[in-house]
């Protein structure tokens, strides 16, 4: 009964699991200062791949995700543009960034849904706040790129 | 496959790709190249902070030296990484070996005990393997001031040793050391490193023009590095410890951070804020090639030959 009961409050739960992405959208650095440190040091470039591995989930107000990685938690507001089958299709985004709450950065661009896949290119404005010094002062800007595996459940029709 | 899949597909990927190619900032190289700093006189040629080192690296035309600074007890600045006698690198003056589980300290040593009784570097060091041996005794700074006249473009980083456990107190430390740099009166440009940050403020107090840098992360002897090194990404990665914050702490005029923790993203943003930095210790070919694009002041290597921005 209880199980029967737990499982019927899970499917309705507004809270589903989306996808993980493998490239996270809130961590540009990775890809841009990272990557090219393959050569020099592989553990540490390994060990920053863990670090901004990001799952998402939906939340109850339709197109709203939240994202968690070690690096970066963040929300992400998903708005279509040009809707394809099964609730994929192109769609815009706009998203904050946090270290352990502490805001940081923002983020626009365009996701694409296909299938179990979501693509996103874009770009971050982030600072180097943090709670040991919050400082909105400097800056830097870099494109970002996302790459997922889901369900996408958040796109599908409800 | 469907043909319209395909077609999707491709502009996916097309979708992908701008930023890619707008992005790869990792691949720039800065707009200066870093002053290649040879580690502890180059220790990847000659014993570390030794006579022949010194010489070494001066004659090879290198553009910077660290070199590490410890007092004895009569407060004669000699050189020397550790603050008591590496028993893997000495021995006593006779050939006979350091004992393995005892401490000699050097600030329990006057300078006259230290050359008379102890030698180093005549023990192949297996952090530096290929480096020639030479048995020696410790260099004083005066003596490495005086190797300086003749080199006035080198640049000096004196990489002062001082902690609370095992060294003279910090003030005593930057009395008798700036006492002797500013005695040599040197063209030569020259900072000062540090883990501790008391060590830094008493120089900074006491001479405030002095550049100074704060050592990050401290690996304590006997410490797993790789433990220590995470512990400080995460502890950096969650916003306990900042950089800026690192350097504002110890009222530094930079910092010298460890490859293994390093981020190009986060010396761009202290570089930003108008602090100078140092990273430490590249030594592998591949390393150096892309440590040399990086937005830093000072590259530390054992290896500058290696190192393409020489």
């Amino acid at each position: 009964m209880l199980a029967l009961l737990g499982s019927s409050m899970l499917a309705s739960a507004p809270v589903q699991f989306d996808r993980i992405d493998i490239l996270n959208e809130q961590v540009p650095t990775f890809l841009h200062y990272d990557v090219p440190t393959t050569k020099a040091y592989p553990l540490g470039t390994a060990m920053r791949f863990v670090e901004q591995l990001n799952v998402s989930f939906t939340l109850p107000v339709r197109g709203l995700y939240a994202n968690a990685s070690l690096r970066s938690q963040g929300l992400t507001y998903e708005g279509t543009l040009l809707p394809g089958a099964n609730g994929r299709g192109l769609f815009w985004m706009a998203g904050i960034s946090t270290r352990l709450l502490m805001p940081y950065g923002a983020q626009v661009g365009l996701a694409y849904r296909v299938g179990f896949v979501r693509l996103s290119v874009g770009v971050q404005a982030a600072s180097g706040s943090t709670w040991a010094r919050p400082n909105w002062n400097q800056w830097q800007v870099l494109p970002t790129v996302g790459l997922g595996f889901g369900p996408n459940v958040g796109a599908a029709p409800r | 496959m469907d043909r319209s899949l395909i077609q999707r597909w491709r502009s996916a990927l097309a979708l992908l790709l701008v930023p890619v190619a707008l992005g790869g900032c990792g691949f720039i190289p800065a707009e200066d190249a870093p002053t290649l700093v040879s580690h502890r006189a180059a220790a990847g040629r000659f014993p570390e902070n030794s006579r022949s080192a010194i010489r070494a690296a001066l004659d090879a035309g290198d553009a910077a030296l660290e070199v590490d600074v410890v007092l004895t007890r009569d407060q004669v600045p000699v050189l020397s990484h550790d603050a008591w006698l590496d028993a893997e690198l000495c021995t006593r003056a006779d050939g006979s070996a350091l004992p393995a589980d005892e401490k000699i300290r050097i600030m329990d040593l006057t300078y006259l005990e230290l050359i008379n009784g102890y030698r180093c570097g005549g023990i192949e060091d297996p952090e530096t393997p290929g480096a020639e041996v030479v048995e020696d005794t410790h260099v004083t700074l005066a003596e490495l001031l005086i190797e300086l006249i003749g080199h006035p473009e080198v640049t000096l980083q004196l990489d002062i040793k001082q902690d609370p456990e095992d060294t003279l107190d910090a003030n005593t430390y930057a009395a008798v050391i700036l006492g002797h740099w500013n005695l040599a009166n040197l063209p030569n440009p020259m900072y000062v490193t540090a883990i501790f940050p008391e060590t830094l403020r008493a120089f900074e107090g006491r001479q405030p023009e002095i550049t100074t840098l704060r050592i990050w992360p401290n690996f304590p002897p006997g410490s797993n590095s790789t433990l220590v090194g995470l512990g400080n990404e995460f502890t950096r990665m969650f916003g306990f410890q900042e950089l800026v914050q690192l350097i504002e702490e110890a009222e530094a005029d930079g910092i010298a951070i460890a490859y293994q923790v390093a981020d190009r993203g986060a010396m761009e943003v202290v570089r930003q804020a108008g602090y100078q930095t140092a990273l430490w210790t590249a030594n592998s070919e591949a390393a150096l090639e892309v440590f040399c694009t990086w937005p830093i002041d000072y590259l530390i290597t054992d290896y500058p030959e290696r190192a393409p921005c020489r």
